[in-house]
């Protein structure tokens, strides 16, 4: 009987220190989530304008890549 | 100090109306409208009173001529010395528009979960301490200007047999103009302090008059312009990059993808780079706690907060106490299970525990590292190194998101071990295969451990402050007791359960240890700072 208890307290213990410790890690480094919304190019708070005219496209070069055996096999497998 | 016209008082800017209010005689007047009588001689520069702290070094600048008693950085009661200075001018000024108390309320909003912070961080004695202060910014300002670009564009396509791939020339002209992006100039003000309190709205930026500083501490800016232009300048690229994308990808070309590096945008779109000085508003307060000061900071226009909060040993403790009891029950009935060999199987759940504590100490201790050397914190960086920094995005990512990015990691581990460690378990405890072989089962997990333990150890040793913690080694030290233990009474329940607790403590002792490294790195040192200001009238002016 003592052996179980004091198993028991320790293992209890174990998981108390455990559990409490992620927990007060968790909290301790508390900020306000609001406006915390994505802000993929970190421009919150900024003002931009960006215009691109006259765009024109002229094909350069092509090239035909010949698939290895491996290549072939993965993408009949998907 | 800005005199009354009407009074000759004193006259302080105030929050709530955005006007310099007199105190005696309730005149108010727009900032833009008063000057100090040598203002107007230099237009580039203002004059301003600087006080200094004998307890840190900092030099405070303020706009009144009353001496402050208490310095702001270093938490200390001092009377601090008095000079005139004069001080370059910034471009622009962000005022304030969130007040003290609208301030605390914010802070108390996000520390009502911070359950094992210290008391005294919730004491309205101490709250009332926080301090307007304008802090140095740098507003860079980025230019895009090409009349003929010429960039590259790829289109794939994917056939049974191969791949084709087509290259386009993208041809254009580019106008941008980007404002706004913003960088603490303070090499003290933390990096990620200052990016958890952002964003601060550029469009409500004003025109610096000095008078706008009457009220209010302000430092000034002592990280160089240079240390951040590369970031703003990579925004704009990215950005650049991304219209282009969106305009080039149009019908027949609908396929056709950019690849842009960041070099080659710059040289191709010609973006240069400005920077500016600005001042923007920042409610500021510092603990002090065994020579070091935490610090809390709330945005002064959009009323965001941010801190590091230390953890309480004592509220930790009593929070393991009270876990213990409702832990309690659960264990005591999982051991009931296995009334004859209880020792056994606490012996062998301390051995998987212990090897997934000693992971999260490698893990926390390299974040840790990440954290001391300065190498997430720009400003800093280059006061140490005298060299520019180029933040590794990703790193820092996965710095803030820790816990996120390496949850899945850690959780697919802990089950390995987990399921391992049944699977041995069942065989050796359960079904009472030989004693020998259980003994070879849990010595192959205590070397683990140990291994597990030291590869910690080296890791913590190269931080700095780790001479003042042993918490790992006593870890090991257990371990070691462990294996000896087992060597010789193996059989013997109350030896094997004296392991187990062994274990147990040294993975307490530490785990106690990544508490007082975390309360280390939460706390700075009181910084030592150029200059900066304060007016303790203002605080009782501005609740």
């Amino acid at each position: 009987m003592p052996t179980v208890i004091i198993c028991s307290l320790f293992l209890a213990f174990f998981a108390a220190f455990v559990s409490v410790y992620f927990l007060a890690k968790l909290t301790s480094a508390p900020s306000d989530k609001k406006n915390d919304e994505e802000d993929e190019f970190g421009l919150a708070g900024s003002e931009f304008d960006c215009k691109f005219k006259n765009i024109r496209i002229h094909s350069r070069v092509s090239d035909f890549y010949i698939k290895t055996k491996e290549e072939k096999n993965t993408d009949n497998k998907r | 100090m800005f005199a009354c016209k009407n009074c000759g008082g004193n006259i302080i800017y105030d929050i709530k109306s955005g006007k310099l209010v007199c105190k005696h005689c309730q005149s108010s007047f727009d900032p833009e409208n008063v000057t100090k009588e040598n203002d107007s001689v230099d237009y580039d520069y203002f004059e301003t009173t600087v006080f200094t702290c004998p307890q840190c070094g900092a030099a405070i600048m303020c706009e009144d001529n009353e001496a402050s008693s208490f310095c702001t950085y270093c938490s200390s009661s001092t009377v601090l010395t008095s000079r005139i200075s004069k001080e370059k001018k910034p471009s622009y000024i962000i005022p304030f528009t969130k007040t003290k108390a609208e301030c605390i309320e914010e802070y108390k909003k996000i520390t009502k979960k911070a359950i094992f912070a210290p008391s005294e961080f919730r004491k309205d004695s101490q709250l009332d301490k926080f301090k307007a202060i304008y802090m140095p910014y740098w507003c860079y300002e980025v230019t895009q200007d090409s009349n003929m670009f010429d960039v590259t564009g790829t289109e794939r396509y994917d056939e049974q047999t191969g791949s084709m791939s087509s290259f386009y020339s993208i041809n254009g002209m580019v106008r941008g103009k980007f404002t706004g992006i913003c960088k603490d100039a303070s090499y003290n003000f933390s990096d990620d302090l200052s990016e958890r309190i952002a964003p601060f709205h550029i469009k409500e930026k004003k025109k610096f008059y000095p008078s706008y500083l009457s009220g209010f501490y302000a430092d000034v800016s002592d990280v160089p312009s240079k240390v951040y232009e590369h970031e703003p300048i990579k925004i704009a690229n990215e950005v650049a990059r991304e219209v282009l994308q969106g305009e080039a990808a149009r019908g027949e070309f609908s396929n056709v993808k950019v690849y842009l590096s960041n070099d080659q945008a710059t040289e191709q779109f010609n973006t240069t780079v400005e920077a500016k000085k600005a001042l923007f508003p920042v409610w500021f307060l510092s603990f002090k706690q065994n020579k070091k000061v935490a610090y809390v900071t709330v945005n002064g226009q959009t009323g965001k907060a941010a801190s590091d909060l230390p953890v309480s040993i004592m509220k930790y403790l009593i929070a393991v106490l009270l876990a213990t009891l409702v832990f309690f029950v659960p264990s005591a009935y999982l051991f009931f299970l296995f009334w004859e060999r209880a020792p056994f199987v606490f012996m062998d759940l301390m051995l998987l525990l212990s090897a997934f504590v000693f992971v999260l100490y490698y893990f926390e201790i390299k974040r840790m590292q990440i954290i001391e050397t300065d190498s997430e914190d720009a400003g800093k960086f280059y006061r140490k190194y005298g060299v520019v920094y180029i933040k590794n995005k990703e790193k820092h990512k996965s710095l803030k998101n820790f816990y996120n990015i390496y949850k899945t990691d850690i959780i697919t581990f802990a089950m390995y071990i987990v399921i391992v460690g049944i699977y041995i378990w069942s065989f050796t405890s359960v079904f009472g295969i030989s004693d020998y072989f259980s003994l070879i089962t849990k010595m192959i997990f205590i070397v683990g451990n140990i291994v597990l333990a030291l590869i910690g150890f080296i890791r913590s040793i190269s931080l700095k402050n780790t001479s003042n913690f042993y918490g790992i080694l006593v870890g090991v030290a257990s371990l070691v007791i462990t294996t000896l233990i087992m060597l010789l009474a193996y059989s013997y329940a109350y030896a094997v359960l004296a392991g187990g607790v062994f274990i147990c403590i040294g993975c307490f002792v530490t785990v106690m240890d990544l508490i007082r490294y975390h309360n280390e790195l939460s706390t700075r040192k009181p910084p030592y700072l150029k200059k900066r200001g304060g007016d303790v009238i203002a605080d009782s002016y501005n609740m």
